[in-house]
């Protein structure tokens, strides 16, 4: 069928004077009919990558490839690819049923009542049917944002490409479109690659997830793959939220030591640490301190809680260990007081590590884990 | 910028002395015309006799009927709206054309062109109309509708208008255009122009007036009675006998104005836009 | 080539006085604008408000005619 593979993709903005790598030696091998979020901070090429596809850049370097036949020599309209605009590109003084017709009346030969029967189809898919002789103007951010989706969907591609598609829309709106999309992409079954910056549409969303930074593939996998088994610190902190925490521990002996705690690592966590390593950071993700320790063991690190936020059905927790902030995510019951000390413990089975210099995890995880096929 | 003005919100003396200050403008402008009319009415004895009457007993359209008869004043109407016709739509095509390949185009020099049209604001056409006029000589253009249309529908007023307007439009556009299967001029056709339909007419506008109330070029190229446009009929007019008889010229003045009133209040929106438009101030 | 110098200068003095009787320049003029905006009122659906301007298209093929069969007048000589 048809499975979009990239590789070694690579694009340099700029002159000789100065040169920007959007894109650094990207590859990626998405399956037909998977959802695929690419994530990333702003400026970390996800979008470059995304118009590469598309054909809006030429790559300097590099292949795509779909279904087996490169797309760098075809025109954007003849790739069988169908994007939507993160400001939705809704033509203002076309109808809905214009803009969704457009495409198919600028790029293919078929009969008006051919294109009269897919675009109807497609806007009964979407349920926007009364309103395809309305303007953009007239129409809800929701709305303008599924005839954008329709103008994708009548031209039946291969692959779908959504820039920041939701990002224009209030908290609301985007949690419940954030199901409808998937439930959409799910009924098509269209190869669909989708663009964000914000972490929870992408574990949420997504197949698999590939996180870049700056111009480099971090991590390509399910999302609770990124999260419990992050590649290295950058994907350990741009996953999850509240953002993992990060210790900078000298090692010696078996004692991981900031200058104010010291923690003695038991044998499973020593197993991890290459020989000759003398730095490196810990990680802990907020959720995985312990609140109820019993004071008295190996291993407990007494706090002063500075900040309390109750969410509800789990309470946020500011604290420091020494000059770095800690966030703890307690879903512990008991109210803890602003300015109260507690005991807290990092069980050293939910604990990451990395190496300082690189960033690198130093758990060597076993791909083909149970995790792997969670989706 | 959106904030409304609210006129209920105001204290009643605010919303008085608003008014007094919008009525006496509205007088003050209106006033001429008024005069004009009421001038062009009278018969030609009254108009600087004394008593002076403001309103004649014995209103007449003589004026009107012998300045008509006695110059080519159709003629000049019509040599008028061939020119303003041409000049509009030909400047709305050229400078929307301009205007896309200089805000959207990617070329080499793309951006010393832009300078170049920047640099011909700097230039008043009044210091190179002799050259100009000489230039015309050599095309044969001189007495010509295009060597007077040429000049307005080159100004590159309308070229920085377009380019600014369409820089205003989000790139996304065109890309979502372009994934769509159409060509640049599709694009063009399709897109750009129903998009920039506001500043389009903003455009249409000006270069109307610019061509409607030029008087200085066609002076210059044109020396046949038969080519004159309105604005040149009427400036020759007035200076022609030692005597100037004023009802004609007043008359001949409002049959002149007309047409721009009328057009004014025709697409009266449009031109608040326009105006907005080109003091930077999106609507 | 000669032939092509010739008909464009025949062209271009169109408008002139000499020829103007009937209006030439007009001719061309509103001609010119008024399938232009026939054409576009056609060919164009994105744009709105289209039946005004196809009606101007064709006020302008009349002017054309208009200006074609303009009455001869004597001019005053003074002017």
């Amino acid at each position: 069928m048809a499975e979009l593979e990239i590789t070694n993709l690579r694009k340099v903005f700029g002159d000789e004077d100065e040169t920007i790598v959007a894109v650094d030696d990207l590859s990626l091998d998405i399956e037909d009919g998977e959802f695929v979020i690419l994530v990333g901070p702003s400026g970390c090429g996800k979008s470059t990558t995304l118009r590469c596809i598309a054909g809006l850049e030429e790559p300097t370097s590099g292949d795509v490839r779909l279904a087996g036949q490169s797309l760098l020599d075809k025109r954007p309209s003849n790739r069988d690819i169908a994007m939507v605009f993160q400001n939705y590109a809704l033509y203002p003084h076309m109808t809905a049923f214009g803009n969704m017709a457009f495409s198919l009346e600028m790029g293919t030969d078929l009969p008006r009542d051919e294109i009269r029967r897919r675009v109807e189809d497609a806007a009964e898919l979407l349920e926007i049917s009364e309103l395809l002789e309305q303007r953009p103007g007239e129409l809800s951010g929701g709305q303008q944002q599924r005839v954008a989706l329709g103008r994708a969907i009548v031209r039946e591609p291969e692959v779908f490409l959504l820039d920041e598609p939701l990002s224009n829309l209030d908290a609301k709106l985007r949690s419940s479109m954030r199901a409808e999309l998937q439930e959409l992409q799910n009924q098509l079954g269209v190869t669909t690659i989708y663009v964000t910056h914000d972490q929870t549409e992408a574990m949420t969303m997504g197949d698999r997830i590939a996180i870049l930074n700056q111009g480099k593939l971090q991590q390509f996998g399910t999302p609770l793959e990124c999260y419990h088994e992050p590649n290295n610190q950058f994907v350990a902190g741009f996953i999850g939220s509240p953002s993992m925490n990060f210790l900078e521990m000298a090692y010696t002996d078996g004692v991981l030591d900031n200058g104010h705690v010291q923690y003695h690592a038991p044998q499973s966590l020593l197993d991890h640490i290459p020989p000759n390593t003398s730095n490196l950071v810990v990680g802990i993700r907020p959720e995985h301190i312990e609140t109820n320790a019993d004071p008295g063991d190996q291993n407990v690190i007494n706090v002063v809680i500075e900040v309390v936020e109750p969410m509800g059905d789990r309470t946020i927790l500011y604290t420091s260990i020494g000059e770095e902030p800690i966030i703890i995510s307690s879903a512990e019951e008991e109210i803890i007081e602003e300015g109260s000390e507690i005991p807290i413990h990092f069980p050293p089975d939910k604990m990451h590590l990395f190496d300082r210099t690189s960033g690198e995890s130093l758990r060597a995880y076993e791909r083909a884990s149970p995790l792997a096929e969670v989706k | 910028m959106a904030a409304r003005f609210n006129l209920e919100s105001l204290p009643s003396w605010r919303i008085v002395a608003i008014h007094v200050i919008l009525m006496t403008a509205a007088i003050l402008a209106i006033a001429p015309f008024v005069y004009a009319f009421l001038t062009s009415i009278k018969p030609s004895p009254e108009i600087l006799g004394a008593p002076l009457q403001p309103i004649t007993p014995n209103p007449t359209i003589e004026h009107y009927i012998t300045f008509w008869t006695e110059h080519p004043f159709d003629r000049w109407v019509l040599n008028s709206l061939i020119l303003t016709t041409g000049a509009v739509f030909a400047s709305l095509l050229l400078d929307s054309l301009a205007g896309f390949a200089l805000a959207k185009g990617e070329f080499r020099g793309r951006y010393g062109i832009f300078l170049l049209v920047i640099g011909t604001f700097i230039i008043p056409p009044q210091a190179i109309m002799v050259p100009l006029f000489v230039q015309m000589g050599w095309i044969g253009w001189q007495n010509t509708y295009w060597g007077i249309m040429i000049l307005i529908i080159s100004a590159p007023f309308g070229v920085f208008l377009m380019r600014q307007f369409y820089l205003s439009i989000s790139d996304s556009y065109l890309e979502a255009a372009r994934m769509a299967g159409a060509n640049t001029f599709q694009i063009y056709f399709k897109i750009i122009l129903p998009m920039g339909k506001s500043a389009l007419a903003a455009l249409a506008i000006f270069k109307f007036i610019f061509m409607w109330g030029a008087f200085l070029w066609p002076l210059i190229i044109v020396d046949s009675g038969a080519m004159f446009p309105i604005p040149v009929g009427l400036g020759l007019f007035e200076g022609q006998y030692g005597d100037t008889p004023w009802g004609q010229v007043l008359a001949a003045s409002l049959l002149t104005a007309a047409p721009v009133l009328v057009a004014y209040i025709l697409a009266q929106e449009a031109f608040m836009k326009g105006i907005a438009l080109q003091g930077g101030v999106k609507g | 080539m000669t032939a092509a110098v010739l008909v464009a200068a025949y062209l271009l003095s169109l408008g002139e006085q000499g020829h103007n009787e009937p209006i030439l320049g007009g001719v061309i003029t509103f001609t010119a604008v008024g399938l232009g905006l026939i054409w576009i009122s056609y060919v164009n659906r994105e744009f709105t408000g289209m039946s005004k301007v196809r009606i101007l298209g064709f006020m302008m093929l009349v002017m054309a005619v208009v200006s074609y069969l303009w009455p001869h007048r004597p001019w005053p000589t003074a002017v």
